[in-house]
């Protein structure tokens, strides 16, 4: 599937290769220094104070309830890193073979499957998590979870598109008529032709999947406290009070959250790119 | 310069004028944008939504949910100072009669309804009868239980003389089935009790007054009248031109009362950019938010009453050994609690009583003692279960470290952050084990009777007999010392049972209004608020 | 034309109806909730009552059978009443419907306004100055979370730099403030799906500008705002409509956001209002109306679409 040539062009990519540095250095901070350094992001340390400002001790800072806000930070970025590798995998995993059976039967599996996928994107995602959320009752793996299945249309879509083209190209006549069954077919010839976008489809998904994520624990709908995220950490900036005087709670998950969706999307890119730069996504 | 001037800076705005009144006009043309005219207006903040407007059948029945009632229906008095002082309202004057068995209210003659009607006894009398109703189809019955001629739960009972009874057209009379001094009915259910209509609602089916079209546009005798409303988020209220406080020399000179539903979140920032001019409840703000509030030109200073109680609420039928209850609460390090929510002006406790009365008992006092909270769970054999714990976002902090504080003996609980209504409503429904409240605190001895039912009605403690007895004993007596003793041992006995956890009487920082003159902040508090004293610049 | 039309109404109408079948399904779930929201009052509630009260909100009978009587009183124009208000959900929503429309559509045009031009202009010259910082302006508007958008917009243009008023819809009535107060919220709306519409412009500009009838226009003697104008901006249209029409649930999602944090009056934070009170018929009500209008904007583009390219409607 990788094809030689691919990681070549992918290196040479200024922009990707500093995006995909940046996540690598990320996760290993996110998931390193915390347990080098014996943080913990749910233990309040009421002698530094609630809200306290940045210092030796607390190099972010402290929250609303007196917790280390670097530590916060850090647990959060596991939460992010998390959601934006499982829920696409989710996603894939339910609309890789939906795509696959909507564009090679076609007739009512096609019409159910993309039918569906009509109604999903015709409704804002966001709040179709939140009520998901909501009846599930929130939690990280209600997150990933409901994140995940949301993002199944777009991915479907996506392998049902590339299924027509290359079912109109002839080897697939010419295997039908060899009589091979219909799931060689779909594995051997149809399967590796679409897993090209997927695979750069991935990585845009990670992005959107952490800010679909950030958008939920914001709104108190995704995980449940006293876990950190960076959405939630940020909606203390709600607060005009934490807006305006205490940047040191909010900036750092902002800037990180921006980041990371900005690093996941350059890395899309690069991999679009160096697999096939006509390709649309 | 002040800096927080940014929150009402139209520099720009001009530039953008054009270009977007033309749009505002282009789309769909209604709403929105009308002119002010000179109208007086002042814009109150609500900071939860109201459900509806019948004060006897609510989907919350809060604090937020009665001060809109106090503006369109009134009640028989006005309390101020967190309910130390008793003012005139619908009632010029009250007394006890028949050897405290009777409470007569003596009405003002000059109440009217806002449709020009007369306001008399026989309304009041009215009302207590719908309440009263066997087939009523209101969620509570307020305070028809205290009333003769009704069963415990304030069923009219057949063939006996209801309690409630209009002497004139002015003069109305509360039989009680025991003793009652009328101050103390007063500062316990007079927020609760708002006379409605006979001439409108006197003809319905009390069985199916839910339906009645008066909810929806009602019309009381209270200082405001209802205007219009955008559900969930603004109502317009106008002046009562035929309330009894109203002269046009010295009365209020609004033209219109804009209550608007706020974010909790973001209490200063209505204020300090000019769209809000005064906060439900005393305009009370933030600790943190001090400095924001001083650095934008507002005077700030600290309340001079603590009446602001803070409690968890445990849920009997989810927590029914005391033990662990009582475990909980020796668990709980209540100086970091207050510290994190209330910092200077909150004192941590360890009853409803308020500090500084007679009723409050310090050797109800006691410090941390997780050892004990640990020994009290073994004994009690607890299995490691996790409670569920559901609270407000805003109270997020303090959940958060006393959920800490209960890990350390050993409790586990999940934390779920859900919004009041829901947070009530699944604790008296089991889905929730622990809560958390808040409450105005007033002077009356068992003000905390009324407040703790009405959130938990499946407890054991609505239902305990030896607390219903303590209550009634409380209530019965006359004398002060007797009832000092009563109420303290009371109060011990509610520590043990520990069917709530006391943690922290706080005071709160009042911003001083800038725009509005003549409200009482101590008495919006208590959710009343003498909006026909307020005047605008 | 016709038939196109009316075979995409009837598409639509089929996904409005699993949309709204999809989400009662969902809410079903939730009903004891909601009814606990509704009796919890006084909450002297028996089990009696209880049932009484199931049976008078129907919600003894199987689900798919409610969400049919639900689609019944929806055709005969009746949406129910609010839970937690108590009031009817048409009427609601309607209260709600301006503000979000003033608020999206202003939102709409700002994006348009700005982004047209800043896409034709990137295209014009690539890889200049102007591009690239552009680029950094779409690539930011469509990854940055809206609330942190709302957030640091608030920080710099309200507090740091002091332009605008931060919350609410109503100031003093009058319409300069009604302004001052729009500003803010519906450029975060605008800067939220901006950042598609520049790429989507410049994309399809660029290829505009590389063909031979460009230099055959400037050969002619046609100014270049007059070729930028013509050819660049007309072919824009097209994509941009696409890119609007596909965006329109996020846009309608992300405004929910921008209104709640805004304390903006619309029909977003309603929402999720509605949906943090469990409010069941208040949440089937505004999923209608969003469903409505985002199908319904989506034929309307489709339809302008049409009418620039007609090669649209024949296939």
């Amino acid at each position: 599937m990788i094809r030689a040539g691919f990681l070549k062009r992918f290196r040479n990519s200024k922009t990707a290769m500093l995006a995909l540095r940046f996540l690598t250095l990320e996760a290993l901070a996110v998931y390193l220094l915390p347990l080098v350094f014996h943080m913990d992001p749910v233990t309040s340390d009421v002698q530094a104070g609630f809200y306290a400002a940045p210092s030796a001790a607390h190099l972010f800072g402290t929250d609303g309830a007196a917790r280390d806000l670097l530590a916060r930070t850090l647990c959060g970025g596991q939460v992010s890193l998390l959601v934006g590798v499982a829920a696409p995998l989710i996603s894939i995993s339910v609309g890789l073979p939906l795509g696959l059976i909507a564009g090679y039967y076609r007739g009512i599996a096609e019409s159910l499957v993309m039918r569906t996928a009509d109604v999903f994107m015709s409704f804002p995602s966001i709040l179709l998590s939140l009520i998901l959320v909501t009846v599930i009752g929130p939690s990280l793996e209600s997150a990933v979870a409901v994140i995940g299945i949301m993002g199944w249309s777009e991915i479907a879509r996506l392998v049902y598109g590339n299924v027509l083209s290359i079912r109109e190209k002839e080897y697939v006549d010419s295997a039908l008529s060899i009589g091979r069954s219909d799931f060689q077919i779909l594995k051997d010839e149809i399967l590796p032709g679409v897993l090209s976008p997927v695979f750069v489809s991935f990585s845009f998904r990670s992005g959107s999947a952490i800010l679909q994520e950030s958008g939920l624990s914001f709104l108190g709908a995704g995980i449940r406290p006293p876990q950190a995220s960076w959405g939630g950490i940020i909606s203390a900036a709600q607060d005009i009070s934490v807006l305006t005087r205490m940047p040191w709670v909010w900036v750092p998950s902002g800037v990180l959250i921006v980041l990371t969706v900005i690093a996941f999307h350059f890395v899309g890119e690069g991999m679009r790119d160096a697999l096939d730069p006509k390709m649309k996504l | 310069m002040n800096p927080f001037a940014f929150l009402r800076r139209k520099r720009l705005v001009r530039l953008f004028a054009a270009l977007t009144a033309l749009l505002a006009l282009a789309s769909c043309g209604g709403g929105g944008a009308s002119s002010g005219g000179g109208e007086k207006v002042v814009n109150m903040a609500f900071t939860t939504a109201w459900g509806s407007f019948n004060p006897y059948y609510s989907a919350s029945t809060t604090m937020y949910e009665l001060g809109l009632y106090d503006k369109i229906f009134d009640k028989l008095v006005f309390t101020d100072m967190g309910g130390a002082e008793i003012l005139p309202r619908a009632a010029d004057s009250w007394e006890n009669a028949d050897g405290g068995y009777s409470a007569v209210f003596h009405l003002s003659e000059k109440a009217s309804w806002s449709d020009g009607e007369k306001a008399t006894a026989h309304d009041w009398v009215f009302t207590a009868n719908l309440l009263a109703d066997p087939n009523s189809a209101f969620s509570t019955r307020v305070f028809t239980h205290e009333l003769a001629g009704t069963d415990e739960s304030g069923v009219r009972v057949d063939g006996e003389t209801f309690g409630a009874e209009a002497l004139d057209d002015y003069t109305l009379k509360f039989a009680f089935k025991k003793p009652m001094d009328v101050e103390d009915f007063l500062l316990h259910y007079n927020r609760k009790f708002l006379v409605l209509p006979e001439h409108i609602l006197g003809g319905a089916d009390p069985a199916k007054i839910l339906e009645a079209d008066f909810w929806r546009k009602p019309i009381g005798s209270g200082p405001c009248v209802y205007v219009s409303q955008m559900t969930g988020s603004e109502m317009t209220l106008a002046p009562n031109q035929f309330y009894q406080f109203r002269d046009p020399e010295n009365s209020g000179n609004w033209d219109k009362l804009i209550l608007r539903v706020t974010d909790s979140a973001s209490r200063v920032t209505p204020l300090l950019s000019g769209e809000i001019d005064f906060i439900e409840l005393g305009n009370s703000i933030n600790p943190d938010d001090k400095p924001v509030a001083e650095s934008g030109g507002m005077t700030v200073r600290a309340g001079d009453i603590r009446n602001f109680f803070m409690e968890v609420l445990l849920n009997e039928s989810g927590i029914p050994d005391p033990k662990i209850r009582r475990a909980l609460h020796y668990a709980i390090d209540k100086e970091a609690v207050t510290e994190a929510a209330a910092s200077v002006v909150g004192t941590p406790c360890y009853s409803y009583e308020m500090l500084n009365t007679d009723y409050y008992d310090p050797s109800l006092e006691f410090p941390r003692d997780v050892e004990k909270a640990k020994a009290l769970l073994k004994e009690a054999g607890y299995d490691g279960r996790a409670y569920n714990f559901a609270f407000a976002a805003k109270r997020e902090n303090i959940a958060v470290l006393l959920a800490q504080q209960w890990q350390e003996a050993g409790i586990n609980v999940n934390m779920s952050i859900v919004d009041v209504a829901t947070m009530f409503s699944g604790l008296s429904s089991g889905v929730y084990d622990i809560g958390l409240s808040g409450h105005s605190a007033s002077a009356y001895s068992l003000w905390f009777e009324s407040e703790f039912p009405a959130n938990l009605t499946d407890a054991a403690y609505s239902k305990d007999p030896v607390r219903a007895d303590y209550a009634e004993r409380i209530a019965a007596a006359i004398d002060k010392e007797e009832k000092i003793a009563l109420v303290k041992e009371y109060q011990r006995y509610l520590s043990e049972q520990t069917w709530f956890i006391p943690l922290y009487f706080a005071g709160e920082y009042w911003v001083e209004p800038t725009r509005v003159s003549g409200i009482r902040n101590s008495a919006s508090l208590m959710c009343n608020d003498n909006v026909w004293e307020w005047r605008v610049e | 034309m016709a038939r196109y039309l009316l075979k995409r109404i009837l598409s639509a109408m089929l996904t409005m109806f699993f949309v709204t079948a999809i989400i009662y399904a969902l809410l079903s779930m939730l009903q004891g909730s909601a009814m606990n929201a509704m009796g919890g009052s006084g909450g002297e509630m028996t089990a009696a009552d209880y049932e009484a009260a199931r049976r008078a909100f129907g919600l003894d009978m199987p689900v798919w059978l409610r969400y049919l009587h639900w689609l019944r009183d929806v055709l005969r124009w009746n949406l129910g009443e609010s839970y937690r208000y108590g009031a009817p959900v048409g009427e609601i929503i309607g209260q709600r419907f301006f503000p979000s429309a003033l608020l999206v559509g202003s939102g709409l045009l700002f994006a348009v306004l700005f982004g047209l031009p800043i896409g034709v202009m990137a295209a014009y010259r690539p890889g200049s100055v102007w591009d690239r910082i552009s680029s950094f302006f779409a690539l930011i508007g469509f990854t940055a979370p809206r609330f942190i958008i709302c957030i640091a917009f608030i920080y710099i243009f309200s507090y740091r730099l002091r332009l605008f008023p931060v919350m609410g819809m109503y100031g003093n009535s009058s319409l300069g403030d009604l302004v001052g107060r729009l500003i803010l919220p519906a450029s975060i709306i605008a800067f939220g799906s901006m950042g598609y519409l520049i790429k989507q412009t410049r994309g399809a500009c660029m290829d505009v500008f590389q063909e031979d009838y460009l230099k055959t226009a400037r050969a002619k003697g046609l100014s270049e705002p007059e070729v930028i104008l013509k050819h660049g901006v007309r072919t824009a249209i097209a994509p941009i409509m696409t890119q609007i029409m596909l965006e329109i649930p996020e846009i309608v999602g992300g405004s929910a956001i921008t209104e709640k944090i805004f304390g903006w009056p619309g029909i977003g934070a309603l929402m999720l209002d509605a949906i943090r009170n469990r409010d069941t018929p208040l949440i089937m009500g505004v999923t209608l109306v969003i469903a409505v209008t985002v199908l319904g904007a989506n034929i309307l583009l489709d339809l302008a679409y049409g009418l620039l390219d007609p090669r649209v409607t024949s296939r």
